[in-house]
């Protein structure tokens, strides 16, 4: 693995500085960035993508409508359940398929789980361990005993409800095209509920955490992108909308976003009318629909000074706080609301079609797009995850961070870089991971 | 207690999620007696540490499937530093979902997903131990957590491992599911690979009624054909067989057997794998 090396030479007067990151420890996949200031000026820079690709768009064409849920799921392996209701989503709509408002309402209280279980993992075990200086979660355990309690009690109520609806907690299974093949029972849910009640308050003290942390000041302009709640938090239903006013429906989204090759990666980047970044996830979610959030929420949210909407990128980690917040309060009242016994598995004739669909994955909006033809079998297949809508926004944002801090040292140009690219939570596999020269 | 065992993990063409299994969805009891037993001084996903050139492990577990040429030399090193070998996951173990790739000519592949494939250096998908030899595998997606805390149990007591040979069927009985092959219709409820399969995933599709889907791979002596002429008999065209064979563990010959009437029927959107000529 490629090691730091600040390096200094060149003509005398002249100061030339290389940042290279080889390898990001704790972020899902590998990647790196590298980077030559001379004199105090960015000469060039470059995020290299170039972890080996696994196809799925390609690998679908020729399979079975009821398979890509399944199989895109295996598309990540911190936000599987969201990858496979988008996928559902996406395939119902292809082929013509309706299902109702109870199964919508399972589907949606998934998705939470999945929202807040992912946060979780990203604010313990992959951003808490550089503001408190260890090497990880493992490191931390004997010296800070109260934080991995906390972080196992709130794993262990979370995953619960994942279990128990979608019959594991990682790689869901019961729920297919059409419906859930073994729905819970209320009384299960209702018992899961009150376990879920009981971290509340550890869900409170991460944000509180968190909002002592050292955030560093920097602001950045972006355009913000995520579903638009309609009287609910966004996660699997809604708008897609923008911080400059953008509102399109799921259906027009190809209309306005594009992806493109870039010579130094095997992730696409994908841009607004083909070629202005944006950036989704918890950021741009409190940001578009922080009234939207649940009181509680709210209150926290006051009591750290977070104001929306923010500028400021590192902020996506109180962000995704808050959101764990929001989205205990969002699964307790889902679960009141929810009649798990009525649910089944619709019945449906397969029409060919073809039909896209974004939900609110942990990292941001993610879309699935098939068409099926009449036997049933996937002729087509996008998908574009949280982390290719990104890789653009956080090109331009490190590219302006390393403009601004050139004239301080080495290291310190290295750990700021590493903290902000965190930040983002890319999830490299999702989008064909990040890397070395 | 005896010393803990100075493990690695590596992580190839996957999701990681078998790692997550680990890190994240283990109960705490397990996690911590995993901490007690192993000592992680490789694990780029739980600790920044950073891998030491030439260090030597005891344990070193594989996770996910060969998709590139440099991995191949990778995976032959840790080989050489490791006294114990372990695959993590389907992936390592038969090529994982990603394999359902390989029964598609490579430059289709890359034409589908980027427009300009002339700057993808892919490879076909491979398991790990086509490579090297594989000491111990831990299968299924994602690994199971009873299966994975029994095998560094026996290795941390310098025992043996045992791992299951005979198929989900035997764990299903003694769940006392019922027989989801032979009860219900629909491909996703009733193509059962079961019969087939290796069993250790305490039946987690069956006890959601859910057809077994064969991520653990083959059982030892499996009957295939037999296999095949029971989803004829219910019904289930070639090509619905055909995929349900090659989700996971299409790679293993045991498999491509089940899906081999289909392909060699000049199929529209696959071919037969070249390279792993029967």
């Amino acid at each position: 693995m490629r090691e730091r090396r600040p390096t200094t030479s060149g003509r005398s007067g002249e100061q030339r500085k290389r940042i290279d990151v080889g390898y990001f420890a704790r972020t899902e996949g590998e990647g790196g960035i590298h980077a030559v200031i001379s004199d105090h000026k960015l000469e060039s820079f470059a995020l290299d993508i170039w972890e080996p690709p696994r196809f799925f768009e390609g690998f679908l064409v020729g399979r079975f409508y009821y398979e890509a849920p399944e199989l895109t799921s295996r598309v990540c392996g911190i936000c599987p359940v969201s990858h496979h209701e988008t996928a559902t989503k996406a395939v119902e709509k292809a082929i013509g398929l309706k299902v109702d408002e109870n199964t919508t309402k399972m589907r949606r209280l998934i998705a939470w789980t999945q929202i807040v279980a992912s946060h979780i993992i990203h604010l313990y075990m992959l951003a808490l361990p550089d503001y408190v200086g260890y090497d990880g979660l493992i490191e931390m355990l004997p010296d800070f005993p109260d934080e991995v309690q906390r972080f196992l009690r709130m794993k262990t109520a979370v995953n619960a409800i994942t279990d128990a609806i979608g019959g594991r907690a990682l790689h869901t299974m019961s729920s297919i095209v059409g419906g859930f093949t073994r729905p819970t029972s209320k009384k299960r849910l209702k018992k899961l509920a009150e376990e879920l009640k009981k971290v509340k308050d550890d869900a409170a003290e991460t944000v509180r955490l968190f909002g002592r942390l050292p955030t560093p000041q920097f602001e950045i302009e972006s355009t913000y992108v995520s579903l638009l709640g309609d009287g609910d938090y966004p996660v699997n239903a809604g708008m897609l909308g923008s911080s400059d006013g953008l509102r399109i429906s799921e259906n027009d989204y190809r209309q306005h976003f594009r992806e493109w090759q870039v010579p130094t990666a095997n992730t696409k980047y994908t841009g607004l009318d083909g070629k202005n970044p944006v950036r989704v996830g918890a950021i741009s979610r409190v940001n578009l629909n922080y009234d939207l959030l649940s009181p509680d929420a709210k209150s926290i949210a006051q009591e750290i000074g977070y104001s929306v909407p923010t500028r400021n990128p590192i902020h996506n980690n109180l962000a995704q706080a808050i959101e764990i917040v929001g989205g205990i309060d969002g699964c307790l009242e889902l679960i009141d609301e929810v009649d798990p016994e009525s649910i089944g598995v619709a019945r449906h004739e397969v029409k060919a079609g073809e039909g896209g669909g974004i939900t609110e994955a942990p990292r941001g909006s993610l879309y699935h797009w098939y068409r099926v033809n009449g036997e049933g079998i996937i002729e087509a297949a996008d998908i574009v995850t949280p982390t290719a809508h990104n890789a653009f926004n956080l090109e331009k944002d490190l590219r302006e961070l390393l403009v601004e801090i050139a004239e301080r040292e080495v290291d310190e140009i290295t750990l700021e870089c590493e903290k902000l690219v965190r930040a983002y939570d890319p999830c490299f596999s999702c989008s064909v991971h990040i890397v070395k020269t | 207690m005896a010393d803990k065992l100075k493990t690695a993990l590596f992580k190839f063409t996957c999701c990681a999620g078998c790692q997550f299994q680990l890190l994240y969805f283990f109960s705490p009891e397990s996690f911590l007696e995993t901490l007690d037993l192993l000592d992680f001084v490789y694990f780029r996903m739980a600790t920044s540490k950073e891998l030491k050139e030439d260090d030597h492990y005891d344990l070193a577990f594989i996770e996910g499937a060969i998709s590139t040429t440099e991995d191949i030399e990778k995976v032959k090193k840790i080989r050489k530093q490791s006294d114990i070998v372990v695959g993590y996951g389907a992936c390592a173990a038969h090529g994982g979902v990603q394999s359902i790739g390989d029964w598609t000519p490579q430059r289709k592949l890359e034409e589908t997903v980027y427009p300009n494939p002339l700057q993808m250096k892919s490879i076909k998908v491979h398991p790990v131990d086509e490579f090297i030899r594989v000491d111990y595998q831990l299968r299924g997606c994602p690994i199971d957590e009873v299966e994975f805390m029994e095998l560094i149990r026996a290795l941390a007591a310098k025992k043996e491992p045992y791992l299951r040979e005979y198929p989900v069927c035997v764990e299903c009985k003694f769940a006392n599911n019922i027989c989801i092959l032979l009860m219900r219709q629909g491909v996703l409820e009733s193509m059962c690979l079961g019969p087939v399969t290796r069993a250790g995933c305490r039946v987690a599709c069956t006890r959601n009624m859910r057809a077994c889907f064969g991520c653990r791979g083959p059982m030892t002596n499996p009957n295939i054909p037999e296999m095949v002429r029971t989803f004829k008999g219910k019904g289930f065209t070639e090509h619905e067989i055909f995929t349900r064979f090659t989700e996971y563990a299409g790679l293993s010959p045991e498999f491509s057997e089940g899906a081999r009437a289909y392909y060699e029927r000049k199929a529209p959107y696959y071919e037969r794998p070249e390279w792993r000529a029967a």
